[in-house]
């Protein structure tokens, strides 16, 4: 390895261990207590940069990171506190260090000051580089009784020592060196030259060499010495033991002058290993761990990679055709050599691929200096960093984000007075968050700042002429607040050095688009803001990845869509009576449950003709009745709508069909295909650039028998046809903040004085009702709802309650998710209210409760539907509850909700089944952690504090001795894209916390998994 | 010079053999719907994908040309072009698909000679294969002034006839001009 690779390896080394630093250095600063393995971990990164840097001579570097060690140092042993003050000074160190890194001009000297006036000041920083000016730096090699025995150490070696000089490091401490004939190496910095130290001590002159190492070690105060257990290896000797070791390697090769080192590394490392595991050593030997420059890391050209992973990518589809067209099943050899395909293949994507959350961390530097310099609290959150997207978007996702960030932290959130005034907590929240949705990767940065003011943006689009007034006036809300992204707008007149430097969101929505990317914007005055970047699978993942695809036949051809896009797949066959394809203003749409869903022909789409196999020849035959009237080339505009007309009539020629049902931001839309071929595990290649321009495509692949087909790009598609699909609504910024923080609750009453609580996810129908539609048979009440029968539930037949009084008109509430239809009812006074967690539900033990509540003055009665309508209604969970676990199991609950929590516990309260309930997360993990087989079974929420269901999940998987403990998810979200991603952090099922009847049988299944895997070990453990 | 000659619509052309890879006979083509007409597909060759330049199509006469000059999406693909694409490669014996070297593993020799190719792997479509004539650059005409293609870069006199040689990089500026003025917004 020539110098230059080694510099420009320890440069890349400790710009990655800077930005590590500066990642703790914020942890640190923010959280309540000092972790004591975060502060070794920067002081190791400072160490082996200032050691890396003093080998190659960097001066400033050592300089620098010498002075920032000292005071790492100093907080490492708890001398002293992390204050704001000292991670100012730290963070401008950091950003000294990698100013010089970048060669920069920085004031090193200013930097240092900075740094030592935290320090004690009895400490002096023992600035090394003077000392290589004032003195000698000498290594001393001797055996201890040498020392001993030297005229001006009768008082103690390093004290004599000390009078002659500064002790930098010593490979023994006092009290070994007082016994025995240990060899020992000392450093010490003396103005005295090797010659007059060794006859000082009666040394031999070769035992007194000075040191060639430009720089070395954490300052050893006399203090430090007298100390006697402290002072083992130091961090330097060991580290420079290693940096030399790689330069001899090198040297073996082209013999570098690493001569004058060699006797010295040698000594080093024949050093006996240090014998005590004092503070210092337990600095020394991590660093000996952390990897080396051009040890256990090697760059490679981005070029190389991809490659790699071409390669890779063929060999996968190679192998793939070889599955299909050979029986290997039995072939042990070819079965290692399959795996070592995808093994190898996977770890090249995994190459590509990066992290965003190493992207969101960036920014939590800029968001802390950016609130601080403008007065403002904010705090910084990640969600879903884990998501990992190709490297090279990232990159072209940080600017805009940069931009986002900063705004939001500009214009968005309040001063802390103005928060406050406002009923706010002082300390706004910035939320930067990453998930999976229905084939995009969507990115979203959350505030809960003051919201963007559709009027505010019109006033200022019309008088910076971005928008007519006459338009203006047009602008619906949404549009309104769109106008943000138009070229040549600004809201804030003066630009800041913050923010708003003239390029503004029009730039980032460019950006964005380039990389096939869209905006979103949800916005709430006074509640906040939410920016969604949405951006489609296909851009995040590296072109040659292995995907999931469904092979799907038109018009005789065949082509592949991503599985992540499918939402259904359903036959249609145009014969059957209950055909649900439907003709709507001349379009096919097609009613799926209760959504009507737009159709798109894909051979229309794709300007391919309208085929269908000849019932009788099995030929496939140009379909004419569907005849494609070309737009572009319409003859006479009657013979072209006739066409139209006929097109948009459905061939009852045709045989089966195949809707597929595909997913595009939320919104469902169907694609008809003549069928579907399969699924398969595809290697997607990008599209040649010839054929880059041709839409509905985002690529291509070979399947396994060797075919060529295109990837049909579903937002291509959508853009072709001109869907427009319907948004999101505008109140996701509520909807999600009142699921965190407090419960939508139906609340009515009945005797007067009596409130009632339900929450509103346990509803599926509220009507008001005529007190004369009620039907009564003998002793039971029913009411015709449509064409159902419904057995109505009286709360004070059941509970002791007051009843109202006989009514004209009464309310019926039907639960959600019971298997038959049951109706409640309930007297006036229906509201909805958002209720905080603020209930108690210990107190009310009755069946069918789950609590009282104490709102705006009234008590609420919180109902619990499920036990309410068991206890009416038993036969409606016929065969459920009673089902017994045998044996006993140990179940923990996290939930952090009072009432899901007393609700599920409600439901889990099963002979047999010991439940624990805890909050969070976290405090799962402290149980489990504590006790491995404390729990059999563990179900958890997902959104909690502290600890959330993913990281409880993926820590419970990733211990060995909880590895194969199954583990449940709760949540209330009930879609399929929340379970998917559940299944993906780990959780073994995942059910919906208000579907008692879920929920038992996911129980039930597992419960009886585990005692059935039980039951041999315990026979064994009798034996 | 060496010139790999072949036919195409009964005439003969040429290409610098230093930038042909290989000639294979046909592969099955995936076509691509929506593309130029001049573009015939896809191919995958041994883990390679070649986009297919259909010179029959590319070279048709004069009367034919209208069909596909005015860009991409001309229309549906007819069953007749169905049947051509199942053909090729089964019946159609003679033909053969030559594929050019890409950008980066163009040898030496043929940078020297500044042979031009496209950056990535292109395959071409041709009726027949003939044979490698080596010929004097010298003797290379300028294309006549009637010449309606504007990828002939020269014209050499044989003692059986005429060999223009094609230039596959300015063919390909063609199709990529035609495809971009085809995707313009409002087109």
């Amino acid at each position: 390895m020539d110098d230059d690779d080694f510099v420009g390896e320890f440069i890349a080394e400790s710009l990655a261990s800077l930005a590590m630093v500066e990642r703790h250095l914020l942890r640190l600063e923010s959280a309540s207590t000092i972790d004591a393995e975060i502060v070794d971990e920067i002081f190791r990164a400072v160490h082996s940069m200032k050691g890396g840097s003093g080998f190659l001579g960097l001066d400033q570097v050592v300089t620098l990171s010498h002075h920032a060690e000292a005071l790492m140092d100093e907080i490492r042993k708890g001398v002293m506190a992390m204050s704001a003050a000292v991670a100012d000074s730290l963070l401008a160190a950091v950003d000294g260090l990698r100013g010089l890194l970048e060669n920069q001009s920085v004031d090193v000297e200013g930097l240092c000051q900075r740094l030592s006036r935290h320090l004690p000041s009895k400490k002096e920083v023992v600035d090394i580089s003077q000392a290589m000016v004032d003195g000698h730096l000498l290594i001393i090699e001797a055996s201890s009784e040498q020392l001993r025995e030297a005229p001006d150490c009768k008082d103690g070696v390093l004290a004599g020592l000390a009078k002659i000089g500064e002790v930098i490091s010593s490979t023994l401490t006092e009290e070994e060196m007082q016994t025995g004939t240990q060899h020992v190496t000392v450093r010490l910095s003396s103005p005295l030259p090797p010659e007059i130290v060794a006859s000082l001590y009666h040394l031999e002159p070769e035992q007194v060499v000075p040191s060639t190492e430009n720089v070395t070690a954490a300052p050893a105060s006399s203090q430090q010495i007298a100390q006697p257990s402290t002072q083992v290896v130091t961090a330097p000797a060991a580290l420079e033991a290693k940096e030399i070791d790689v330069i001899e390697r090198g040297a073996g090769k082209n013999n570098t002058s690493a001569n004058g080192r060699e006797p010295q590394s040698a000594v080093l490392r024949a050093a006996p290993p240090s014998p005590s595991p004092a503070k210092s050593a337990s600095a020394s030997l991590p660093a000996m761990a952390t990897p080396q420059p051009g040890e256990s890391s090697v760059r490679v050209s981005t070029r190389f990679l991809d490659e790699l992973l071409e390669a890779t990518g063929n060999m996968v589809m190679a192998r793939n055709q070889m599955l299909s067209r050979y029986q290997f099943q039995d072939d042990v050899s070819f079965a290692v050599l399959s795996r070592c395909i995808t093994d190898v293949h996977k770890n090249v994507v995994q190459q590509r691929m990066q992290s965003i959350g190493s992207l969101f961390d960036r920014f939590r530097r800029p968001v802390r200096d950016l609130a601080n310099k403008l007065g403002k609290e904010v705090e910084f959150q990640t969600d879903g960093g884990d998501i990992e997207l190709d490297r090279t978007i990232i990159e072209a996702f940080a600017d805009p984000l940069n931009h986002m960030v900063r705004n939001a932290v500009d214009h968005a959130i309040e001063a802390p007075e103005e928060r406050v005034a406002n009923g706010k907590s002082r300390v706004g929240r910035l939320i930067l968050r990453a998930y999976h949705q229905s084939g995009e990767v969507i990115v979203e940065i959350e505030d809960d700042g003051a919201g963007i003011d559709p009027q505010r943006i019109v006033a200022k689009a019309i008088e910076k002429g971005v928008v007519s007034v006459e338009r203006a006036a047009r602008l619906r809300q949404r549009e309104m607040v769109h106008l943000i992204f138009e070229p040549g707008f600004s809201t804030k007149d003066q630009s800041t050095d913050v923010s708003g430097r003239g390029v503004g969101m029009d730039v980032v929505k460019t950006n964005v688009e380039r990389i096939g990317g869209a905006i979103e914007i949800h916005t709430n005055l006074g509640v906040g803001t939410i920016f969604a970047f949405r951006l489609p699978l296909t851009q995040t993942v590296v072109s040659s990845s292995l995907i999931s695809a469904i092979v799907i036949e038109v018009a005789g051809q065949r082509f592949v869509l991503p599985q992540s896009a499918v939402n259904e797949i359903i036959q249609v066959d145009p014969q059957d009576g209950k055909d649900r394809i439907k003709q709507l203003d001349g379009e096919d749409v097609y009613q799926l449950r209760e959504k009507v869903l737009a159709i798109v022909h894909l051979e229309d789409c794709l300007s391919l003709q309208r085929t269908f196999r000849h019932p009788v020849s099995g030929e496939l035959l140009p379909d004419r009745r569907g005849r494609i009237a070309d737009r572009r080339q319409q003859e006479s505009p009657e013979k072209a709508q006739a066409f139209a007309h006929q097109r948009k009539r459905l061939d009852r020629r045709r045989q089966r069909q195949t809707l597929i049902v595909l997913e595009f931001r939320r919104a469902l839309f169907g694609i008809l295909v003549d069928s579907v071929v399969g699924v398969e595990e595809v290697v997607v290649r990008s599209t040649p650039q010839l054929l880059s321009q041709v839409p509905g495509f985002c690529g291509h692949t070979v399947l396994g028998d060797g075919s060529v087909v295109m990837m049909l790009d579903v937002a291509g598609i959508v853009a072709q046809r001109g869907l427009r699909l319907q948004d999101l609504p505008e109140h996701r910024v509520e909807a999600r903040s009142a699921l965190k923080t407090a419960q939508q609750m139906i609340t009515f009453e009945n005797a007067p004085g009596e409130f009632f609580a339900i929450p509103l996810m346990m509803i599926t129908l509220i009507e008001h009702i005529q007190g004369d539609d009620i039907h009564r048979v003998g002793s039971r009440e029913f009411y015709q709802l449509k064409d159902q029968t419904i057995p109505l539930l009286r709360l004070e037949h059941h509970l002791d309650v007051g009843s109202f009084n006989d009514q004209e008109t009464y309310h019926l509430i039907l639960p959600a998710r019971v298997p038959k239809p049951v109706g409640i009812l309930a007297g006036g006074n229906l509201r909805i209210a958002d209720f905080s967690e603020s209930f108690d539900g210990n107190n009310d033990t009755r069946s069918g409760v789950v609590g009282t509540a104490y709102q705006s003055g009234q008590v609420f009665t919180l109902l619990d539907l499920y036990a309410l309508v068991e206890k009416a209604m038993p036969e409606v969970f016929a065969g459920l509850t009673q089902q017994r676990l045998n044996g006993s199991t140990r179940m923990l609950l996290a939930e952090d909700n009072k009432f899901f929590a007393k609700l599920v516990s409600s439901y889990l309260q099963l002979p047999g089944l010991e439940l624990t309930v805890v909050e969070d997360g976290q405090q799962a993990w402290d149980l489990l952690h504590r006790d491995r087989k404390m729990f059999d079974i563990v179900v958890s929420d997902i959104e909690m504090p502290r600890m959330n269901g993913f990281e409880l999940v993926q820590r419970i998987k990733s211990d060995p001795a909880l590895r194969h403990m199954p583990v449940l998810a709760l949540t209330s979200l009930a879609d399929e894209d929340s379970r998917r991603r559940g299944l993906k952090a780990g959780f073994d099922e995942y059910a919906v916390k208000i579907d008692k009847q879920d929920l038992l049988s996911m129980v039930h299944r597992f419960v009886s998994d585990i005692q059935a895997a039980a039951l041999p070990s315990v026979e064994q453990g009798v034996r | 010079m060496d010139l790999c000659a072949f036919y195409v619509n009964g005439h003969r052309y040429g290409i610098p053999v230093l930038a042909v890879e290989e000639i294979v006979r046909p592969l099955p083509i995936t076509p691509v719907p929506g593309s130029d007409r001049r573009l015939a597909g896809i191919i995958n060759l041994r883990g390679v994908s070649a986009t297919v330049v259909d010179l029959r199509r590319c070279l048709a006469p004069q009367e034919n040309a209208d069909s596909f000059a005015s860009g991409h999406g001309g229309g549906p693909i007819s069953i007749a072009d169905l049947d051509a694409v199942q053909r090729i490669g089964v019946s159609d014996f003679n033909c053969r698909l030559i594929l050019m070297e890409d950008h980066d593993h163009l040898c030496e020799a043929a940078r020297e000679q500044e042979i031009g190719v496209f950056c990535e792997p292109v395959a071409l479509l041709v009726d027949q294969v003939e044979r490698v004539h080596r010929l004097r650059v010298s003797h290379r005409h300028p294309p006549p002034a009637n010449l309606r293609h504007n990828f002939i870069a020269g014209i050499y006199e044989l003692e059986d006839g005429f060999l223009s040689e094609i230039s596959v990089l300015n063919l390909i500026d063609d199709i990529l001009a035609a495809v971009r003025v085809g995707n313009e917004p409002g087109v």
